[in-house]
């Protein structure tokens, strides 16, 4: 009982028809780094498969203060994207060199932690993803969609991601076993606006592989508003990002050790924005 | 068994293959066309010892279903060079023992000329980030290193 | 001096333009026509009772050409000390009764492609009916009284003369302890450690006319191989043509003899050669490993530096079987004191089964661990008496002529002038006293 099909489609209508045709039982593929390497170990035994690679859905485009990224844009493209530097330094730190040649942006968003790199600075970014289905186009921030409140239909694809032109100072640091090619341990964005007197008006702080899904420390970033950063104020911040988080043990990492790592990267991250 | 039918260039030869579906292009390029050089040291896209070229980007073919190469050009180990006509990559991996077990040198060779092809004078921090996808259990990776580096050297002074 | 050819000169591999071409064949390289691919199913419970193997479900699949279980297996039994003496036979080369580790071989499925025997691998697993028992994870608990006993002699040790573990007495430690100025405590322990070779275990037999089987293995150990696999075959070793050739990274993770037998019944049973790989998943996970162990060292040193007693209690991880635990404990045991004079000594060491990954061989096992415990303790005793910890090594290294206590005279000992070499190559300065030391300036008279 081998594969049947594997599609190519040509135009985001064809893998939509396709998808609406077969429902679940297609297997849909952005990069396959993921897909494949299951196929690959006996964990999945897919009879049709469908890659989105050919669909005409990579690419990027800024357009009235946004930034639009095509679903199936690769990591590569996105480490040369200057228009985006926190997502641009993300990019670089995923993976390894052919890794990010394949993997695509939009299916590392069905990733989940701790290789589910790419929602971390996208979180920090205030993204908002597109879906489509045949029948309709849809739009959803991306707290909402990784949370499983605004997850994707059986019958839609995630086409785009939509990030406004990002304002604020940020930094993006993630944590492994090793330097490359590895899932992380932690992985922190963090931007931060402040006004001229040096106090920060908005402030967001993202986790990744802290939580089953990527999270952003709401009360973390609140405790910084209003403030200086200072020493004090990102030990604060640090603190409560580490309670508010929710880490997970598995073969890399304790959750004890996850949430020490989570308090280390967000003081760091923050004190590279101030410096 | 369903099949799918896909043409590309191999190693400069338009090549036409009939697989099933999900064929990956590493068991392409060694079960249906004999190409050994190219390594199944896992399936997870983890270990690199599949690195190829296409388009001469370096891909993981293990992860690569073969359909995805249709119109492209792929590039192994036995494009470059062979016993008598070794590629300065080759030669230097050779000259510098910076093969032990030989399962990670397709890999390492085909990575390190996706680098010097698009950066002819890498540092010693941009080779290890060119490697960094490509393990090896047996050098230290410092002979490996040190061959790219003189491969480099000789490469530039031909030019 | 005689004019040395090869010695002292940079000869290139024999086998570097192979390697650098992609032309050194390994046995995944090897295909036949009408070959076969083998999947096995593997335990899903570190412990538990086989109730039922169901495999009627795959064996209907198309493409599957056979399903080799126990009934299959000729001598059922992987021993590979058995060539030096060790029993009793425990590790079955398919289970049948029960399972002692998560990933144990039960069955096999032999298919006209890989993804087919996967496919069908995967039913098995499914149609498995395995009652679960309560495992034995660690080497503390697995030694206590009350800990179930996983294996068949009702302990769950290495039997050694009688005895649930390796000993070492020579002289009297607590005598030792109480004339010592300090007493110096230290616990070391490893994980397991994965080889990890780039290229995991293949096989492929192919079974020939004259009834003769020819065997292409990536084993490190060809002739292990062709002893033991006889053995389990019950053939007498001529009807085994082994091919052994290039390794893709060995370090003591392929010299079990783990794929081969399965392999040649494979290729017997269906009469067409038969390959059979690992995938990654089962090279990490259920693939032997170094031991983990846990080394509790209890020093006694004078203020001058010398060690005047050192007692060694030693637990390593077998996992479920012997490999070449009972063997490596032993090596381990001798090499626990170091190669330091110290003329009371007490050693335990254990080799415990638990219901884990078979550990085996792997680079110096029994040896490397024990030089770790040994060196950081040292340094241990060097923080702690104030010494510097080039000179606590060169006061306590053996010297020839000394008692070792294996109860063998030191000869040839070098390690005096390794370590004053060292220190020169380094750049370490070494007072005139130790560097006036020699392995030869011991002069006493140490009675066998």
């Amino acid at each position: 009982m081998s594969v049947t099909d594997f599609f190519v489609p040509r135009s985001l209508d064809e893998a939509l028809s396709l998808l609406a045709e077969r429902g679940s039982d297609l297997l849909v593929m952005g990069g396959g780094t993921v897909m494949m390497r299951m196929v690959n170990d006996g964990l999945l035994f897919p009879r049709q498969a469908m890659s989105l690679r050919r669909a005409g859905l990579d690419g990027v485009r800024s357009a009235n203060n946004r930034v639009e990224i095509g679903a199936t844009t690769s990591i590569a493209r996105l480490s040369q994207l200057d228009a985006v530097p926190l997502l641009a330094q993300a990019a670089r730190l995923f993976g390894g060199p052919a890794i990010r040649h394949m993997a695509t942006v939009g299916g590392n968003l069905f990733v989940p932690q701790p290789a589910g790199d790419m929602a971390v600075p996208l979180l920090a970014l205030d993204a908002e993803v597109e879906l489509a289905s045949v029948k309709k186009r849809r739009r959803a921030r991306l707290d909402a969609f990784l949370a499983g409140q605004s997850a994707r239909a059986d019958d839609e694809l995630l086409t785009a991601i939509h990030v406004p032109v990002a304002a604020g100072r940020s930094a993006y640091l993630r944590m492994g076993r090793r330097e490359a090619n590895t899932p992380s341990i932690v992985a922190v964005a963090v931007r931060v606006l402040t006004a001229k007197d040096g106090t920060c008006t908005e402030a967001r702080i993202a986790l990744g592989a802290a939580r089953l899904y990527a999270m952003r420390a709401s009360q973390a970033e609140a405790a910084l508003v209003g403030r200086r950063l200072d020493a004090s104020s990102i030990d604060e911040a640090a603190q409560m990002a580490m309670g508010e988080c929710d880490p997970f043990t598995d073969a890399l990492a304790s959750a004890w050790y996850r949430r020490k790592m989570v308090g280390v990267h967000v003081r760091r991250a923050l004190e590279q924005v101030v410096n | 068994m369903a099949t799918i039918t896909v043409t590309f260039q191999l190693n400069g030869k338009t090549t036409a293959l009939a697989v099933e579906p999900l064929t990956t292009l590493r068991t392409a390029l060694r079960e249906h066309l004999h190409l050994h050089a190219t390594k199944a040291g896992c399936g997870q896209g983890g270990c690199g010892s599949c690195t190829v070229l296409v388009d001469g980007e370096p891909i993981l073919s293990c992860l690569l279903p073969v359909a995805l190469v249709e119109g492209q050009s792929v590039t192994t180990l036995e494009g470059i060079g062979g016993p008598g006509e070794l590629h300065p990559l080759q030669a230097a991996f050779y000259d510098h023992f910076a093969a032990q077990c030989g399962y990670c040198t397709s890999g390492m060779i085909l990575a390190a000329k996706a680098l010097l092809d698009r950066n002819p004078t890498p540092s010693r921090e941009e080779i290890m980030e060119a490697l960094s996808g490509n393990l090896c259990r047996c050098t230290g990776y410092l002979p490996i290193i040190e061959a790219i580096e003189d491969a480099a050297r000789q490469m530039e002074a031909v030019v | 001096m005689k004019q040395l050819g090869i010695v002292g000169q940079s000869v290139k591999r024999r086998d570097g333009v192979g390697h650098v071409t992609g032309q050194t064949q390994y046995v995944d390289d090897v295909f036949y026509p009408n070959m076969l691919w083998l999947q096995m199913v593997r335990s899903p419970v570190a412990r538990g009772k086989i109730r039922r193997i169901d495999t009627s479900r795959a064996e209907a699949m198309p493409g599957v050409a056979a399903v080799i279980t126990a009934q299959d297996v000729p001598n059922n039994w992987y021993t590979i000390l058995c060539l030096i003496g060790i029993e009793p036979n425990d590790e079955p080369v398919l289970a049948h009764e029960e399972v002692m580790y998560e990933g144990e071989p039960i069955c096999a499925v032999v298919a006209e492609t890989e993804d087919i025997a996967r496919e069908a691998a995967a039913q098995i697993l499914l149609d498995l009916d395995i009652e679960e028992q309560p495992p034995v994870l660690d080497v503390e608990y697995a030694i206590r009284p009350e800990a179930p006993a996983i294996k068949k002699w009702g302990n769950n040790t290495f039997m050694y003369d009688g005895m649930n573990h390796r000993r070492l007495r020579f002289g009297d430690v607590e005598a030792g302890f109480a004339q010592a100025d300090y007493i110096v405590e230290g616990t070391y322990q490893l994980s397991p450690i994965e080889h990890a070779p780039i290229e995991t275990h293949v096989c492929v037999v192919k079974p020939e006319p004259d009834g003769r089987l020819t065997v292409h293995t990536n084993t490190q150990a060809l002739y292990f191989t062709m002893d033991n696999t006889a053995i389990i075959l019950k053939v007498p070793s001529n009807r085994l043509r082994m091919i052994g050739g290039t390794v893709g990274g060995g370090f003591g993770g392929k010299v079990d003899v783990i794929t081969e037998p399965i392999t040649c019944i494979a290729a017997m049973k269906t009469r067409r050669p038969v390959k059979w790989r690992w995938s990654r998943e089962e090279e990490f996970r259920y693939s032997s490993t170094r031991a983990a162990v846990k080394m509790e060292y209890k020093d006694g040193v004078m203020k001058d530096g010398r060690i005047v007693a050192r007692k060694v209690r030693s637990l390593q991880d077998a996992g479920a079987y012997h490999r070449h635990s009972p063997y490596g404990v032993q090596k381990h045991m001798a090499n626990l004191p170091g190669p330091y004079n110290i003329p009371n000594v007490w050693v335990d060491a254990y080799c415990v089964y638990t219901n884990r990954q078979p550990s085996s061989a792997m680079r110096g096992f029994g040896v490397t661990e024990a030089s770790f415990a040994i060196e950081v303790q040292m340094d241990r005793i060097a923080r702690t008496i104030g010494m510097d910890p080039w000179e606590i090594r060169l006061i306590n290294a053996y010297r020839n002529g000394q008692m070792r206590p294996v109860r063998k005279i030191v000869e040839d000992a070098t390690l005096v002038e390794t370590l004053q070499a060292a220190a020169q190559l380094v750049g370490h300065e070494l007072p005139e006293h130790l560097r006036a030391m020699s392995s030869d300036d011991y002069h006493g008279r140490d009675e066998r």
